[in-house]
């Protein structure tokens, strides 16, 4: 059975490469899961993949998986909540570390139980064999390479942007980016391998951000560029007075609108264009 | 939410005294910590309020969520060791 499993559009992975990936991620004993969060897995993959995502709910879940009874009530007996959290940090720290080359990768997207699937952005190679044609796959985004312009000679700048990096590395991520960092020149291999993507940028893009501490505040602006052509795509920026010095959490807020941004222009470019980007 | 972060990160910092500074460092919204904090304060209140409960099952129940405080406890002290 082939399908799009997730809410947001995406092309997917085939039914079958979904099914023998959880499989694979089930059997692992690299994967840090208990057995109850394993069925718990099982359970909204397969319900996924049978098309019955709209039984994927809290009650289901405890009702079908743990056991609890037809008075199950999510807001007392937040045990669904607990372990889809625990779940989801397992599956990071399994494909950010021994399942980083896993072909497809399952995920569940904070505040539903639905899952998504995936190709690795490290699998390019095989990902045409296990993607079914839709209409933007996942492994197909654009790279993204940041480029910070804040840090050099203003110490406090460097430290705000180093805020707002790591925000937008989360949340491109969330959109399925493959994300790059510009390195210092001391990491010559990582610079090599960025320089070679300027030089055949190809689906590239650069994000330029830059943080500014003014007089009365800071300004965040960012930029992003068609490496192959040096188009600028699209631009914004926010500037927060003193009095309202922004937090980590504004900062990830507005990361977290850059990135829907990203995704929502670049996603009806390669519409407009009927290829790829 | 944001409360819970918090209050899971502050209890964490009192369970663990000898690694009270290194918990300090991380923000309650830290990206990669502050779900699991929230769901441990979660589990944490969940445990308090079955212990309380007089419904048959509650002990149980209570029981239930200690095992899982612990457990999401153990996944973040793995997480920032």
């Amino acid at each position: 059975m082939d399908g799009i499993y997730s809410a947001n559009g995406q092309r997917q992975p085939s039914s079958d490469a979904v099914l023998t990936a959880l499989q694979s991620l089930l059997a692992s004993d690299s994967l840090r899961l208990s057995e109850r969060n394993r069925r718990f897995l099982s359970f909204v993959v397969k319900q996924a993949v049978e098309g019955q995502a709209e039984r994927i709910k809290a009650y289901s879940i405890g009702v079908d998986v743990f056991g609890r009874d037809d008075s199950f009530d999510p807001t007392l007996d937040p045990i669904v909540r607990i372990e889809a959290t625990r779940l989801r940090s397992a599956l990071t720290a399994y494909y950010d570390g021994p399942g980083r080359s896993e072909n497809i990768r399952i995920s569940i997207p904070r505040g539903s139980y639905i899952p998504v699937f995936s190709c690795s952005l490290q699998a390019q190679g095989n990902a045409d064999e296990l993607c079914r044609t839709g209409q933007s796959a996942a492994c197909d985004r654009a790279t993204i390479v940041i480029h910070d312009h804040s840090g050099e000679g203003d110490p406090e700048a460097g430290l705000k942007s180093e805020l707002f990096v790591d925000a937008l590395l989360v949340t491109l991520r969330q959109e399925r980016f493959r994300v790059r960092i510009l390195p210092a020149n001391d990491r010559s291999a990582a610079l090599s391998a960025i320089n070679a993507l300027f030089a055949n940028p190809g689906t590239a893009c650069s994000l330029d951000i830059t943080v500014r501490i003014l007089n009365d505040g800071q300004r965040y602006s960012w930029r992003l560029v068609d490496l192959a052509t040096s188009e600028v795509l699209t631009s914004n920026f926010q500037a927060w007075t003193t009095p309202t010095t922004p937090c980590p959490a504004i900062v990830g807020d507005f990361a977290a609108t850059t990135a829907r941004t990203i995704s929502d222009l670049l996603r009806a470019r390669e519409h407009s264009v009927g290829g790829r980007l | 939410m944001e409360h819970a972060r918090r209050r899971g990160l502050a209890r964490l910092m009192l369970r663990w005294p000898d690694r009270r500074a290194q918990l300090r460092s991380f923000s309650p919204d830290d990206p990669r910590l502050g779900d699991l904090f929230e769901a441990y304060e979660l589990a944490c209140e969940a445990a308090g309020y079955w212990q309380r409960s007089d419904a048959p099952f509650g002990l149980e129940r209570a029981r239930e969520y200690q095992a899982l405080a612990d457990a999401t406890e153990e996944d973040i002290l793995l997480k920032i060791s």
